[in-house]
């Protein structure tokens, strides 16, 4: 697919300029003034509308390997890229799981052939590889070749390991190799079964909670470990609002860590759980409204590094139970803007939307700044932050159905993504 | 759909017995009185009416049980229903079949309640989003959410003793956080007026977190049973323990449990109740267990009448269910 030449008219950039952009060759060519003998193949009038990088979504299930009825690679890559997103980034929790070099094949090849089906346009996959063997905490993985093979990272993706000493000799390993490792911050033990925040609504019903402190120690316990191994520690999809003040207090010691937050964890608290709807099953778990609150907080002085969408696929067999005994997570890949840009109200800016959902998820990824600037890749999105709609979970794009954004109004639409200079929905 | 708008329809009428949150006083008191107009049925020479002929009634549990499960095939048997047992645990739900399925099967049966037991929060509700319209749904139990009959016999039990609820003080004492009991014992005694209200225990078993349900959570025994008219006791659930929440031995009855002495700080005339079954030794001291203010087997008499009228209401019609007991008092 050869990349039209393209000209975008009037769009407002991340530091607030409005300006032409100008995309020929899958780069930005110029910003402001045509370059010579500039001829468009295709003019679009953004009308102030956001022109920003297309993000990079530092955790997304997309069903491969391991559940195909859930959701596939070619279901959901190309749903990511027009909604805005041209990097997804997958956690090492399939089916097998990636701890090996046949595994982080087998994924890149799939990968690769996604979305050329329909010629959609498709956004690419970066791969966590698993810190420990089958991901059960007990044997160090082929750290190194998982790299060598592909992997942006590595990732303990389901909490703390129950051992210790394997999760700290692992970290000073990847210290030693340049090696960011992933974790979600939560000491299982403290919160076997858990679904629920440990609060009224759980004891109110007789469910199994997950107490605050399940997060908050795994998250004192993996800034103890990356001060004292020096690796560079990603706590990925924080629910709990006293996690902030202590990732808030690490950095200002020069601690290398970074966090993300999912973000229907910023707009949704334990409140929309009333009736116990599987659809609000959701890992970690939806808290209380301070926590929801202390989180947009910390996503806005910058403490939480980046927003993520958490996307995880699920059929309807696997929410038609009793919440407790349902599948955890739901489908939030293509409503990651609007859903950022919603919960944030008036702190939400276009410097503020490209930090947390463009430049710092690139960072935590070891890829380049992900900007708007000439001569960098056209891999951009056209955002309309003053558009609203309802988020319905009938008319999804991916093939999983289930969202815990359901019925809500979401301000801002991505109402176009170009990847390579190729524009992946045509603007409406 | 929310719990209430889920078990009364339209008219007011009772759908399915889901949990006794949500349930009105008007409503709660009928399911009492209809109970109560059931208790000549339940003691007569012939015990039998013809209210639910015709009907099926499914027992279908998933966590075994003796005492509610036969109380609950008893009463569809004194109303005349064709009652089934499935022992779920050892049915094709092992084999991979999944709940909506086992519903959908049985249900295909041409069956009119199921009154259902499992061991997950939520489970009830989960049948009745689910079941066909007309079929009604029973919880004899879900996890540690609701046991609405037992509450309502409860009730039952104390309203024959002690009409007054709103003038009653009430501890319920022991494993509060394992217990649907408990829960649905707060609720049920909440909205028949009951404003004092105590949850006894430790505190790793009466966490704080429940003075969400508006009740006084109390960590210690004499200062729970003080001036209180009824102490209504719970099992301490060893098979729901998977953390080690209490010292082994005799910790929890030497800091909780009932004894004469204990009991001096509740009114003299305080009633005494259990749902069974009991650990003596354990929450109670085995001289209380029967003795002459323990209306532990009263309650399980009730527990018939009870189930009676809720699935009178429920599949049978209410008037029906009135004529018929009138006429086995005559």
């Amino acid at each position: 697919m050869s990349a039209p030449r393209t000209h975008i008219r009037k769009a407002t950039l991340a530091d607030g300029t409005r300006t032409d952009a100008f995309l020929a060759d899958g780069k930005i060519a110029a910003l402001g003034q045509a370059p010579d003998g500039w001829q468009s193949d295709a003019e679009i009038d953004a009308n102030g509308a956001w022109l920003l990088p297309a993000a990079t979504d530092l955790c997304a299930r997309v069903g491969e390997p391991g559940w195909p009825e859930k959701a596939t690679m070619a279901s959901e890559l190309p749903v990511a890229a027009a909604a805005g997103i041209g990097l997804l980034c997958l956690p090492p929790d399939g089916r097998p799981v990636t701890d090996n070099v046949s595994v982080v094949n087998w994924i890149t090849r799939h990968a690769g052939h996604a979305g050329h089906a329909d010629n959609a346009g498709s956004a690419s996959v970066a791969m966590l590889g698993a810190l420990t063997e089958g991901h059960a905490g007990e044997r160090i993985a082929p750290l190194r070749s998982l790299i060598n093979a592909g992997c942006s990272g590595v990732a303990q993706a389901d909490g703390l390991p129950s051992n210790m000493l394997i999760l700290r000799r692992a970290l000073d390993y990847a210290a030693g190799n340049g090696i960011t490792v992933h974790v979600r911050p939560l000491l299982r033990s403290l919160a076997p079964r858990g679904c629920l925040h440990d609060g009224a609504l759980a004891a109110r019903h007789g469910v199994d909670a997950q107490p605050t402190s399940a997060e908050t120690i795994a998250v004192a316990a993996l800034i103890e470990l990356a001060r004292e191994t020096g690796a560079h520690v990603h706590i990925g999809r924080l629910s709990a609002g006293r996690s902030v003040p202590l990732l808030a207090a690490a950095k200002a010691e020069g601690i290398t860590v970074t966090a993300d937050v999912a973000a229907h964890q910023l707009l949704l608290d334990e409140s929309v759980l009333a009736d116990l709807h599987p659809r609000w099953h959701l890992q970690p778990p939806l808290r209380t409204p301070a926590d929801a609150a202390a989180l947009r907080q910390g996503v806005v002085d910058g403490t939480i590094d980046a927003v993520c969408s958490d996307h995880t696929p699920q059929d309807q067999d696997a929410k038609t139970n009793p919440l407790p005994i349902t599948a955890a997570g739901g489908a939030t890949l293509e409503h990651l803007w609007p859903a950022v840009h919603t919960a944030l109200g008036g702190d939400s800016t276009p410097e503020r939307l490209q930090r947390l959902l463009c430049t710092k998820p690139a960072q935590v990824l070891g890829r380049g700044d992900a900007t708007v600037g000439v001569g960098s890749a056209a891999d951009c999105v056209l955002f309309d932050p003053n558009v609203s709609g309802q988020c319905d979970e009938t008319t999804l794009r991916s093939q999983a159905k289930i969202t815990p954004l359901h019925g809500m109004t979401l301000q801002g639409r991505v109402v176009a993504t170009w990847l390579a200079g190729v524009a992946v929905r045509a603007p409406r | 759909m929310s719990l209430a708008t889920l078990q009364v329809d339209e008219q007011g009428k009772l759908r399915h017995l889901l949990s006794t949150e949500g349930l009105s006083e008007p409503l709660l008191t009928e399911i009492l009185d209809n109970a109560e107009s059931f208790l000549p049925v339940t003691e007569g020479a012939v015990k039998k009416v013809p209210l639910l002929r015709g009907k099926t009634v499914v027992n279908l549990f998933f966590e075994p049980s003796t005492r509610t499960r036969t109380t609950f095939e008893l009463a569809a048997k004194r109303l005349s229903a064709d009652v089934i047992n499935i022992d779920a645990a050892s049915s094709s739900t092992t084999k991979g079949e999944s709940l909506l399925d086992t519903l959908k099967t049985l249900e295909s049966m041409q069956v009119n309640m199921f009154v259902i037991r499992h061991g997950v929060s939520g489970a009830a509700q989960f049948f009745a989003e689910q079941a066909a319209p007309g079929v009604a749904i029973l919880n004899a139990g879900d996890g540690r959410h609701a046991h609405p009959t037992q509450a309502l016999l409860d009730m039952l039990t104390i309203r024959r003793h002690r009409p007054d609820f709103d003038q009653l003080k009430v501890a319920i004492v022991g494993d509060i956080l394992h217990s649907r009991v408990a829960r649905s014992d707060v609720h049920a005694l909440q909205t028949l007026g009951v404003k004092d209200i105590r949850l006894v225990g430790p505190r790793t078993l009466v966490p704080q977190s429940l003075s969400s349900l508006d009740v006084e959570v109390v960590h210690d025994l004499r200062a729970g049973l003080r001036d209180v008219d009824v102490v209504m006791l719970l099992r301490l659930q060893h098979e729901r323990m998977d953390g080690q929440l209490l010292p082994g031995g005799s910790a929890f009855f030497n800091s909780f449990g009932l004894t004469a002495r204990t009991l001096d700080y509740a009114k003299p005339d305080a009633l005494v109740m259990h749902p069974g079954p009991i650990n003596r030794g354990v929450e109670i001291a085995p001289d209380l267990a029967y003795g002459e203010r323990s209306l532990v087997l009263e309650q399980v008499s009730h527990g018939i009448a009870v189930r009676m009228a809720v699935m009178a209401m429920t599949i049978g019609t209410q008037s029906a269910a009135l004529q018929a007991s009138r006429e086995a008092r005559a």
